[in-house]
């Protein structure tokens, strides 16, 4: 019979990694909720193959300090809380401190980051939850993820991802509703060097809409109601489509 | 063959040669393609060098000589892409065609010249770039003075300008880029490399007969082709040479097409003091419209900001970019028109939804009126017409003044596009001169022939069911074929039913062919009404055609506003997609830049890795930045990003920063790179000081100088004092004061800030890491300490061997360091009356490394290896603080 024991750290990371990396669209939710929150304006997100040999998020935000680095890949480490009363008050998306940790174990990952006052960046590379590498180098301000092979040394959860097609579709949807939720980030989304979204970030509702949807939804279903449409995110928008949407 | 020779063969030859080569004498300059029956043939010395450049086999003629004259053709049909090849390559190619039904006459048929076709006025769109101007320029020179007219004959521009300076002529050659100049005899002797324009330009000279340039013959003609009676009305009287230009390119035109040039409705003077001036090295070197190395569009600026949907504002932003304003009223206009169709991203969309489908108005409308336009282009012509309404309606919620010109200026042309709507059937065919093109209800005498046509088949219909009742022949068939035209079909198995009045016409294996008078009558009608319907088509075409080209006013000036529009619609797209922001444009000379990013560059480096850095320059305190560090590292994107910034305000666009102040410019000059001229004998350090020199004569204190390594070509002392002497006559106010931004590898001219007025240093941030460096990037203020060359040498892959060497002889040669005597000759610069001020450090990133790969031993090494008694006091305290740094910095984690 076997016993019960403790497992070792490195597996429970990995099992505890699968519950909030489950697919590409994963990976992209969480890396796009932190550039949010570091207060980007403009987030690119790039895909090849689905999201799966890799998937790379640049923002413009406040970046992270090269001596915060190493730490915000530790588990439960987080900017965004201090305590548990802070989550009243919370403006921010993420609060868990799991999502760089969990990214980091079941991908190969390098974040190239910079931060408004400092001349150097920082690139940080870390596979599979362990440390690679860390140097300086010259970097635009904010952050880029390239986050490549998604559980590259999980095959049995590789195999339960989906094709390259579907994954995309995901993402895909995942950044129209992104996009929607956040009137005032650029977002563009970029398919296997194909761009397939394009927003202005200029706040004005409709021209977001028409971003995403295109010119038909617009002229005829763009009428400001004020009911909440469930398919929007945190904000409750106030726009109704035709039923086409 | 000359003249002489000519006549001298005339006598013997048949009288066809002798026909050809009489028309041949009028053409001595051109090729002459005669035409012969279904082809085009060329003799003598044209069809050697047709045959060798067309690469067409080389016959023979009998012409009455004891030898064959040299022959050589091509077919009719195919003969606009021989043209083309032939007229690309810089000939002159007339066109002979017969005037003549050759069936219908007797002995020798007419033959005329109808059309010359040269470089600069080729028709044929099959030959021409949709998205740039073919433009004919005309100079002529006399007494220093260079009059100009410069026409695109497709588009129907007409311009002229005067000029005062033959380096001026070079600027616009260049700018315009023609593909055919013409000049008087004056210009043509007066010393300009013919081959070179040829080969490197791709520019045609011929030089035109005196009479042309006759200043009463060039008044003339202007002032007929526009119908007025005095040059004053034209606005154009004071330009006494650009006026012989203008008339003599005008008569020109005339001569090779024979025909009178319609669609050339105005003739615009300019000047070019309007413009920034740019000149040809700069708009090379800045990669305007084409990239460096390998001229192409891709990898330029115009690529980055060319969305445009039409043909027309795909030339017009050509033009935009070339030409940069230089009026601030002007530039804000443009950019107030940018910001309304940025931030109106579903006005501006549609608009660019309905740009789409319009084609090239301007040279659809150069074709009709130059009567070469066939249906389908009609029906292309009609298509763009039926989007300007939409356009138009869109328009009117727009405000930017410039916008609300563009508006007014579209005419809607709703009859023309009626007119068409009427006339032509939705899906012509190409050729004019077989019918099916007028539609239905359009013309009366059409319909009836057209019912004449239709109902013809039905009544032959009706005579074969009556010939098979009358005859019982059951299967009796009235068939036709070009040679009897209709006839009865019987088979031999009737042959013996059929009556008196079937006129027997051919006998077949199995059957018999007759016809009968009524057959025949009913056959003329309708080959006859068939053969009247095609002719009148063709006239009913014509007419209409006609019709549309007498609008080609109102045609040519709304093709220009859409021009404007979609140019603007363009330039807010890339805008809005490239994350720019609009300029705030000043007249005191201050550029501040903040985040400014480079055009291109940020689009073609992957992951948007794309730094970006400041820009600051003034009249003042801020005037020459010297920029030293290491080459590949970023210094030459730098300069070159400041300077496209700024010339992308002074077009009327926005810009690739966070902010960004500019101050206009008049000029922007670039000296960059070392490129050998051998060909032309000249040494690169002598085509270095020689553009030098252009810029420290033509520059003013408003101009942008962009300089990149001067004095790289020659010895080292000879090369760091002409840079010396060169930054400090610009950075003096009082002999040339313009902003200016100097690359150096030599960094003791780092010496000369504090000791110039305005002179600041700055570096590009470089981190070594052991033997290798790390380019940052970065901007920043301060002087590079070192070259780094050595360490550049070894990332490019120079063997280690090489480069440890190098280190060797540069620490030995650096003891006989020219730093310290720099140092001294700085301090007693003459012109220096301020008090000498604090050097400021040259940074120290070392203190940056967070992982430090000093050691104790490297350290001690230093230590050992210092030569004490031959260092200054001021060597010897240098030297213990960076010992000191080195140790400090690896226990301070």
């Amino acid at each position: 019979m076997n016993t019960i024991s403790l497992l070792s750290q490195d597996t429970i990371d990995k099992i505890a990694a699968g519950e909030v990396v489950e697919r590409p669209a994963s990976v992209v939710k969480e890396l796009v909720e932190n550039a949010v929150d570091a207060g980007a304006n403009a987030v690119t997100v790039e895909i090849k193959d689905g999201g799966i040999s890799l998937i790379r998020i640049t923002d413009n935000g406040c970046g992270i300090p090269k001596d915060q680095v190493q730490a915000a890949f530790l588990r439960h480490a987080t900017s965004k809380i201090r305590t548990v009363e802070d989550l009243l008050t919370s403006g921010t998306l993420g609060f868990r401190g799991e999502a760089l940790s969990s990214i980091a174990a079941v991908c190969q990952v390098e974040m190239i980051t910079k931060t408004p006052g400092s001349l150097l960046g920082v690139r940080y590379v870390i596979e599979g939850g362990a440390e690679k590498s860390l140097e300086e180098i010259g970097a635009p301000e904010g952050t880029t993820f390239l986050v490549r092979n998604l559980f590259y040394h999980t095959p049995a959860r590789r195999k339960f991802l989906k094709s390259a097609t579907t994954e995309a579709g995901y993402v895909s949807d995942l950044m129209e509703r992104l996009a929607l939720s956040h009137p005032n980030i650029a977002f563009k989304f970029i398919n296997n060097q194909d761009t397939k979204l394009h927003t202005s970030g200029n706040g004005k509702m409709k021209d977001i809409i028409y971003g995403v949807y295109g010119r038909e939804i617009t002229s005829n279903g763009g009428r400001k109601r004020s009911c909440p449409h469930q398919r929007l995110y945190w904000q409750a928008g106030d726009f109704a489509g035709e039923p086409e949407l | 063959m000359t003249e002489e020779k000519i006549r001298e063969l005339m006598p013997q030859l048949t009288p066809m040669m002798q026909q050809y080569l009489q028309t041949k004498l009028q053409y001595l300059d051109c090729i002459l393609f005669y035409r012969l029956g279904d082809f085009y043939e060329m003799f003598f010395d044209d069809a050697q060098i047709v045959s060798k450049e067309l690469e067409l086999t080389l016959t023979g003629k009998d012409c009455g000589m004891a030898e064959r004259a040299p022959m050589c053709g091509v077919p009719y049909h195919a003969v606009d892409g021989y043209l083309n090849k032939l007229v690309s390559r810089g000939y002159k190619v007339a066109i002979g065609e017969q005037m003549e039904d050759p069936k219908l006459t007797k002995g020798l048929v007419k033959r005329e010249v109808i059309r010359i076709v040269t470089p600069g006025t080729n028709l044929d769109s099959q030959a021409l770039d949709e998205t740039r101007n073919n433009y004919l320029m005309c100079v002529f020179y006399m007494a220093d003075r260079y009059g100009v007219s410069i026409a695109d004959i497709t588009t129907g521009e007409y311009l002229m300008t005067e000029l005062d300076s033959e380096r001026k002529l070079f600027d616009e050659i260049i700018k315009f880029s023609p593909k055919e100049l013409i000049c008087n005899q004056a210009f043509y002797v007066s010393g300009i490399d013919l081959e070179d324009m040829r080969e490197r330009l791709g520019i045609t000279i011929f030089s035109l007969d005196a009479w042309y340039f006759d200043d009463e013959l060039c008044t003339k003609v202007l002032k007929e082709h526009f119908h007025v009676s005095a040059l004053e009305g034209l606005g154009i009287a004071d330009y006494s040479c650009g006026v012989i230009a203008a008339g003599s390119l005008l008569k020109y035109l005339m001569e090779t097409q024979k025909t009178s040039i319609a669609n050339l409705t105005r003739l615009v003077p300019y000047s070019i003091g309007k413009y920034m001036v740019l000149d040809s090295s700069t708009r090379r070197n800045l990669e305007l419209c084409e990239t460096l190395r390998e001229k192409k569009k891709r990898g330029s600026l115009l690529w980055v900001l060319d969305k445009t949907r039409t043909a027309m504002g795909a030339r017009l932003l050509r033009k935009y970019v070339e030409q940069p304003l230089i009026e601030k009223e002007e530039i804000t206009a443009r950019l107030d028109a940018v910001e309304e169709l940025k931030n109106n991203a579903i006005t501006r969309e549609e608009l660019r939804e309905y740009l789409n489908p319009i084609y090239d108005l301007e040279r659809l409308i150069s074709r009709i009126s130059y009567q070469t336009a066939n249906p389908r282009d009609m029906i292309a012509f009609k298509t763009s017409l039926s989007m300007l309404p939409h356009i138009k309606y869109i328009m009117k919620s727009l405000q930017a003044p410039l916008l609300r010109t563009l508006e007014e200026q579209i005419d809607e042309l709703k009859d023309v596009h009626e007119l068409i709507e009427r006339a032509i059937l939705d899906e012509p065919p190409i050729i004019i001169r077989e019918g099916g093109i007028i539609k239905d209800g359009y013309n009366e005498e059409v319909d009836r022939l057209r019912s004449a046509k239709n109902d013809g088949k039905s009544w032959l219909a009706k005579l074969e069911a009556e010939e098979r009742e009358k005859t019982g022949i059951k299967n009796l068939k009235v068939k036709y074929n070009k040679v009897f035209g209709y006839y009865l079909e019987v088979t031999n198995s009737y042959k013996d039913m059929v009556p008196d009045y079937f006129m027997r016409k051919q006998t077949l294996t199995n059957a018999e062919r007759y016809i009968t008078p009524e057959l025949k009558e009913l056959e003329d009608t309708i080959l006859g009404a068939e053969d009247r319907l095609v002719s009148l088509e063709y006239a009913l075409y014509v007419e209409v055609r006609s019709q549309v080209a007498e609008q080609i006013v109102r045609i040519q000036e709304t093709a220009k506003a859409i021009a404007g529009l979609d140019v603007f619609a363009s330039l807010a797209l890339v805008a809005e997609r490239n994350n720019y922001v609009k300029p705030q444009i000043n007249e005191r000379g201050t550029i501040d830049i903040k985040n400014g990013r480079h055009p291109v560059v940020e689009q073609m480096i992957p992951n948007d890795m794309f730094i970006a850095n400041d820009t600051h320059l003034d009249n003042g305190k801020n005037l020459v930045s010297i920029i030293t560090g290491p080459n590949m590292a970023g210094k030459s994107t730098y300069m070159r990003q400041s300077a496209l910034i700024v010339l992308l305000a002074q077009i009327g666009s926005f810009v690739p920063a966070d902010s960004a102040k500019i101050g206009l410019v008049d000029r922007i000059f670039t000296r960059v790179g070392a490129s050998d001229d051998l060909a032309s004998g000249q040494s690169t350090f002598m085509v270095e000081m020689t553009e030098v020199a252009n810029i420290l004569r033509n520059a003013t204190k408003n101009s942008l100088l962009i300089l990149d390594e001067i004095g790289r070509g020659t010895s080292t002392f000879d090369g760091l004092s002409i840079a010396w002497a060169v930054i400090e006559h610009i950075s003096n106010p009082k002999l040339l004061g313009a902003k200016t931004l100097f690359a150096t590898h030599y960094h003791e001219l780092t010496e000369l800030e504090g000791k110039l007025p305005g002179v600041n240093n700055y570096c590009i941030a470089v981190k070594e890491q052991g033997d290798d460096i790390v380019f940052l990037r970065k901007i920043i203020p301060g002087g590079a300490d070192k070259s780094y060359g050595i360490q550049v040498a070894r990332l490019a892959g120079v063997p280690a061997s090489v480069t440890d060497r190098a280190r060797e002889l540069a620490e030995e040669l650096s003891n006989a360091d020219i730093t310290v005597h720099v140092q001294e000759s700085a301090s007693q610069t003459p012109k220096n009356k301020k008090v000498r001020t604090k050097k400021p450090d040259p940074v120290e990133l070392n203190q940056m490394t967070i992982f430090d790969t000093v050691s104790d031993a490297d350290v001690l090494k230093e230590l050992q290896e210092l030569d004490v008694p031959n260092m200054t006091p001021m060597d010897a305290m240098n030297t213990l603080y960076r010992l000191q740094s080195k140790l400090k910095n690896r226990w301070e984690q």
